[in-house]
């Protein structure tokens, strides 16, 4: 089964930017960070594109790494920076070489605590990490969050004092955690609308009744939302 | 999202205005959250039909995960 953000139902209903709020969360973090014309970005996961489309504006410099070559190549149409199909627990990046690293809806669905550390190792002293992704309002443990039927952002989500506490272990400062639930809502209410209800649109997803059920169970229990964080790397 | 709600005949008509309503995109604000859907609307007073199946529906579980419920 294909994970969630490749199903047709989600990425006809969140277009190129493959995420709750759309570009919502990419623009807070630019008004919060201020990046200079000229600071070298880099979105985690650029998936289709839709992110390094705003990064790429007002001089500023935007690699894009994703694993999958199907969004890799949507993204190329956007011509907004350069793109290399990786691992975001491997990234292809000198250490200290970059002054930001964006990575939104992504980090849930990889190897969190790697990736995290592969992120401080390329964010230069003085550089920040933009992370934004689904957190569990009721973490219910692993066994609820393992009860989602389908790879995805909330199957590997977790409550957010657990994010913050992973962040601050890898040695990132200043950590700056905000939620944004009403864009999260905002999108579910969207499918909603489209699909009939939640069950509908899951249905639509994993094709299957019983399944559909269990992601309305798992969503019930675990009430799952959205955060932007953003924490530096200490000038040392 | 593009959502669209129009009735398959859009053969309706203003009871007020004896206007036969056309397409056209509304907003329905609900708990400081905004939708734009297209709706069959009188075009001379503006009011939109909203159909049953709408309101008691999508427009309820809306209301329900807007609210927490």
């Amino acid at each position: 089964m294909k994970p969630l953000y490749l199903t047709t139902p989600v990425r006809q209903g969140l277009g190129a930017c493959l995420r709750p709020g759309g570009e919502a969360l990419t623009r807070r973090a630019i008004e919060l960070l201020q990046p200079k014309a000229g600071s070298i970005l880099v979105d985690a996961g650029c998936g289709a594109g839709g992110g390094m489309r705003i990064l790429a504006t007002e001089g500023r410099k935007v690699f894009g790494l994703d694993l999958d070559f199907g969004l890799l190549s949507e993204s190329q149409k956007e011509n907004t920076g350069p793109l290399v199909q990786a691992d975001l627990a491997r990234l292809p990046l000198a250490d200290g070489s970059v002054d930001a690293i964006f990575c939104e809806c992504a980090w849930n669905l990889t190897k969190k605590n790697e990736v995290l550390s592969e992120f401080y190792r390329v964010v230069r002293p003085g550089g920040a990490l933009v992370l934004s992704d689904i957190y569990l309002r009721c973490s219910g443990g692993t066994l609820v969050a393992n009860g989602w039927p389908i790879r995805s952002c909330f199957s590997y989500a977790t409550d957010l004092a657990t994010v913050e506490n992973m962040v601050r272990a890898i040695g990132f400062e200043q950590v700056v955690v905000e939620d944004h639930i009403h864009l999260f809502k905002q999108t579910a209410a969207e499918f909603v609308f489209a699909h009939g209800s939640l069950h509908e649109f899951w249905k639509a997803v994993v094709g299957d009744e019983q399944l559909a059920k269990r992601a309305c169970a798992a969503a019930t229990l675990t009430r799952p939302s959205l955060f932007l964080l953003i924490a530096k790397r200490s000038n040392e | 999202m593009k959502l669209s709600f129009l009735p398959k005949d859009m053969d309706w008509t203003c009871e007020l205005c004896r206007q036969k309503l056309q397409p056209g995109f509304v907003e329905l604000h609900y708990a400081g959250n905004v939708f734009k859907v297209e709706l069959p609307v009188c075009p001379q007073c503006s009011r939109v039909l909203i159909p049953e199946e709408l309101a008691v529906g999508r427009i309820l579980e809306v209301e329900q995960l807007l609210e927490d419920k």
